[in-house]
Formats: C-alpha cells, structure tokens, sequence
C-alpha cells in the first residue's frame, strides 16, 4: 500500500510516498520531514480510508495518510 | 503574501478533501460550513470565522452546530460577544489555514481556544459602551439625590 505525507506549505503542500512495510529511503525522507515539521509545531493527523482524522504524535509508518497541518497563533 | 494559482488549488483541493459530503456542499454553496465538536468547559459555543480573515467569534446565545464563515458579509449579519483572532504561523494559503483550524477545533477545542487571543468584538464593546453611560448617568443621579436629602450639618 503506498502511503503519503501532505505537509502545509507555500505551495499549497509538499508530498512524501512512501511503500508501507518497505523500509527504505523514501520512508527515512518522510520520517525525517515529518519530525522537521513537528520541531516547527505543526499539527500531525493520520487520515483513515474511511475519511476519519485522528491526532498523532509520532510518525506511523503504516498510516495511509499523514497530514502536517500549518500551526496557528493567536493574535 | 501572494501565492500562486496552483498552490491556492492545491490547498483548495487537500480542504475539500478533508471536509465530509455535509460540509464540502455547504462550503461550495454557502460559503462556510459546521463543525460538530466534541466540546470542552469553555466551549467556543458557535464560531464564525470570517472578516478579518482570520478571526474567529463566539456567540453567546447558541451551542451548536459551530459555524466556520468565510465571508465577511455573512459575519456582519451576526452580532458576537466575543471574538477570537487566530492565523497561521507559516506562509500557507488561506485554505490550508482553514483546515488547520477545522482539524484543531474538531480534535482539541481547549487548544485553540488557549492558542487563539480573545477579545470583545466591537459590537459587544459598543453595547457596553452604552450600558456604562447608562449607569454613570443613573449614579450620578443617584449621587445628586443622596446629597439633596442629607440632613444639614449642625
């Protein structure tokens, strides 16, 4: 199953595929972005097949979907 | 900041993405859509996101369902208590702020709420404005009174 990380960018955002169970460089790239974007606070959320979102601190290798969303302040 | 076209799609198609059938016809229709939220001691009770972009306002009188405007004129028709202002750290488009937000309020409502900076929107001020001339007026009154029936001093 190929799985995906969507991180919020000027871009719109930057996607990261990885093969799920195949470890290799694209999985190292998409742990090592997805730890990058948690250092700057973004917010982390695995995205089910069904639609359904939950928070997640650490990067699931066997997630479908991974989306670091933009962090927010108040002001 | 300006983006370009292509990242405005892109963060416009990730949002519609996220967002159930209920919302993504009520956002492509209406403007703005619901939330159901799973509710906190503070509850922001029902939000209006809109003008200014980025702030989000409570309203006092209703709970549910919390309603993210992105219109300024659907936010004129409204009359909120208190507001909350709140935008990305990071240059991303609007809509990628957007579902942000939605996530955040529909994951961890106490965090936004303790993230975002609340403040008395300026129709509640005015109304307050008003009610604190009432009562200076009416102590003043008061006070013109009590001296008026104080017995003279011997």
């Amino acid at each position: 199953m190929m799985s995906i990380l969507k991180i919020h960018s000027i871009r719109g955002d930057d996607e990261f595929r990885w093969e799920s169970g195949v470890d290799d460089e694209r999985l190292r790239r998409a742990r090592d972005e997805f730890q990058r974007a948690r250092r700057r606070q973004f917010f982390a959320y695995s995205r089910s097949a069904n639609g359904d979102t939950q928070v997640i601190d650490d990067f699931d290798p066997n997630a479908r979907e991974i989306l670091m969303a933009v962090p927010l302040l108040g002001g | 900041m300006y983006y370009t076209y292509e990242a405005q799609d892109r963060a416009r198609g990730l949002l519609l993405e996220y967002l159930s059938p209920e919302q993504r016809e009520a956002f492509l229709t209406k403007g703005h859509f619901d939330i159901v939220k799973t509710g906190c001691r503070r509850s922001l009770h029902m939000v209006l996101l809109g003008y200014p972009r980025f702030r989000v306002y409570r309203l006092s009188h209703s709970r549910y369902p919390v309603t993210l405007f992105t219109s300024s004129r659907q936010l004129a028709r409204s009359a909120p208590k208190w507001g909350y202002c709140i935008h990305s750290h990071g240059a991303v488009p609007q809509d990628d702020e957007l579902l942000s937000m939605k996530l955040l309020l529909e994951h961890d409502e106490q965090q936004f709420i303790a993230i975002a900076y609340r403040f008395r929107s300026p129709e509640a001020r005015a109304r307050l404005v008003a009610l604190d001339l009432l009562h200076f007026e009416e102590g003043a009154a008061r006070r013109a009174r009590a001296a008026r029936d104080l017995p003279l001093a011997p």
